[in-house]
């Protein structure tokens, strides 16, 4: 149910269309254009998946992203900026995130790509959920090293 | 901290996501802390509640009104509270 909520300006409930970027209005000014696509992938660890489910604490992922996209514009001159993120469930091949990023120069379009990326895998509050083949939950051991206890 | 403030507590409401939030079995708690209680006192008063979730907590952020902020930073009656453990997007 979206009545009434205000509408996300990064995250999306909706399957991300990896023509979006494409779409995006020419600029005579651009000389590189960089896009970024997070796929799921297949496996979990060593486990095979059918899909991750993404959840978020949305007003704080928003205001994150929007933060960070704003820091990428004030230390790159870019003219278009794009970033999408998945919640909910995402099918294995499916886009979780997509990062478009248009600038005069090929430098600044892949740093600031690779900025927000980083970024957004760091601090960003979004969680995944690996969901198995069989439906049930996957337990997988913490990318970043932490104990779950 | 004067004697008679550390006779008035404060309400905080806590959200839980992702693992936290299975362990504790809640999205959302109401804690009653004493005033000029810490994000550190918070975190303890978790613990005690729920020794189990003592390691996750250990690895988990704080953030006051969509804000990470420090654990020694005081909290006031009607903050958000959230306490996050390690993110995986993207």
């Amino acid at each position: 149910m979206t009545e009434g909520r205000p509408l996300m300006e990064y995250l999306t409930h909706d399957p991300i269309d990896r023509f979006t970027w494409y779409r995006q209005a020419a600029d005579a000014r651009d000389g590189a254009s960089v896009e970024f696509l997070g796929l799921v992938r297949g496996t979990e660890g060593d486990q095979p998946i059918a899909a991750l489910s993404y959840e978020t604490y949305e007003p704080m992922a928003e205001r994150m992203i929007g933060k960070f996209v704003e820091e990428a514009e004030a230390r790159w001159d870019l003219h278009q900026v794009l970033v999408q993120h998945r919640v909910g469930t995402v099918a294995v091949g499916e886009i979780a995130v997509l990062i478009g990023i248009a600038a005069s120069h090929r430098e600044q379009a892949f740093e600031a790509c690779r900025f927000l990326i980083d970024a957004i895998k760091r601090d960003v509050p979004i969680w995944k959920t690996a969901i198995g083949i069989n439906g049930a939950i996957v337990e997988v051991a913490c990318a970043h090293g932490h104990q779950a206890q | 901290m004067s004697a008679a403030k550390t006779t008035t507590s404060i309400t905080i409401k806590v959200l839980l996501f992702a693992q936290l939030r299975d362990r504790f079995g809640a999205d959302e708690l109401a804690v009653a802390l004493p005033q000029e209680a810490t994000g550190a006192d918070l975190l303890s008063w978790l613990c005690g509640c729920n020794p189990n979730v003592a390691g996750l907590l250990g690895v988990s952020r704080l953030a006051v009104n969509c804000e990470y902020v420090p654990a020694d930073r005081e909290l006031h009656e009607g903050d958000e509270v959230v306490i996050l453990p390690p993110v995986s997007g993207g």
